[in-house]
């Protein structure tokens, strides 16, 4: 009875890349919870991961990229400028980071002199980073909810036989 | 390009492991812990001014034990003067309050765009689109 309309596979694959990476953004944005060895690592590690994140989408980004100045809707613009500009920030974080850095690059045997310059730009990158990221997610969000019920909606399904099941539509938009 | 994906899908999964497994095993002890706190006490009487000095702490430069003479201390806004602790970049549980502080941020931030966006079709609704994007 039911028609897989998108990859199940790949697009829980994402759901789950996109919610380890948020939840790596969560202790980054905590170093006196995580200690400053495993703020550097994760966040290098996080770093990684937003390139494959990136490579995930990336025919959203050559095609959006294509349409941006044509026939493009407001949401897809927008959502254009806010991951670039969320691309942006993330970077300034993790070059900031990686010039403060008091484990990562020490570990590799790099040392570079403290400059608060590059402290002031981390924090400032990071704060932004927590506001772009809230509109990234509000943007996203239908997507999110959606793809989550499919999700519990296909494990309650395999799981037992209660059959009241439902199915979310792509159509049923949150926001 | 599927193939590309895949094996950075890999390497990514494996350098996040690895990280939090190396991360694991820098951070300190749990005697390094009670050490750190011992200096949190200490910098009630006063003791963190000279701590600002970088790697002049007793215990010596180059690993995580050494880090209460590093860190935010060293910056004139730093939070030394309540007397320590919150300069301190050993893992603490009262980092809590940051993921939770970050989470309502980013909570308000898409209550607020869900709000505007549901005014706005609101609005579009009542007076029918003359023309333009869909
Ligand atoms: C998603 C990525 C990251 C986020 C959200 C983030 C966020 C933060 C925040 C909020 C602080 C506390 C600032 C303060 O209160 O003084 C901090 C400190 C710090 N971060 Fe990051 N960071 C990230 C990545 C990195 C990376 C990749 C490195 C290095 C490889 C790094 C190195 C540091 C260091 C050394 C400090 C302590 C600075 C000090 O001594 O005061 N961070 N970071």
């Amino acid at each position: 009875m039911e028609t897989k309309r998108t990859p199940v596979r790949r697009t829980t694959i994402n759901l789950l890349i996109d919610g380890a990476m948020f939840l790596a953004f969560l202790v980054a944005t905590a170093p006196h919870l995580s200690g400053l060895a495993i703020h550097e690592w994760l966040s290098l590690a996080l770093g990684a991961a937003l390139i494959t994140h990136l490579l995930l989408h990336w025919n959203w980004i050559v095609q959006v990229a294509r349409r941006f100045f044509g026939k493009a809707s407001w949401t897809a613009r927008l959502n254009y400028l806010l991951n670039s500009l969320l691309f942006i920030a993330f970077a300034t974080i993790i070059v900031t980071g990686i010039m403060i850095s008091e484990v990562a690059l020490p570990f590799i045997g790099i040392s570079i002199a403290r400059d608060d310059f590059w402290l002031g730009l981390h924090r400032m990158a990071s704060d932004a980073t927590i506001v772009i990221l809230g509109l990234h997610i509000a943007l996203h969000w239908s997507w999110l909810v959606n793809t989550t019920r499919r999700l519990f909606a296909r494990s309650t399904r395999k799981a037992g036989r209660s059959g009241a099941t439902q199915p979310a539509t792509s159509q049923e938009s949150t926001l | 390009m599927k193939l590309i994906t895949r094996i950075l899908l890999i390497l990514a999964a494996g350098l996040l492991v690895a990280a939090t497994l190396f991360g694991l095993s820098q951070s300190p002890t749990m005697s390094q812990l009670i050490e750190a706190k011992a200096h949190e006490d200490h910098g009630e009487r006063g003791a963190l001014p000279e701590q600002t000095v970088e790697g002049s702490h007793e215990e010596g430069e180059g690993n995580f034990a050494s880090r209460p003479g590093r860190g935010m201390r060293g910056r004139p806004e730093g939070e030394s003067g309540e007397g320590g602790g919150h300069g301190n970049w050993e893992p603490s549980l009262a980092g809590f309050t940051n993921v939770g502080v970050t989470l309502l941020k980013i909570g308000a931030i898409i209550a607020i765009f869900a709000l505007v966006t549901r005014l706005w079709k609101m609005r579009q609704r009542k007076q029918p689109a003359a023309g333009g994007s869909a």
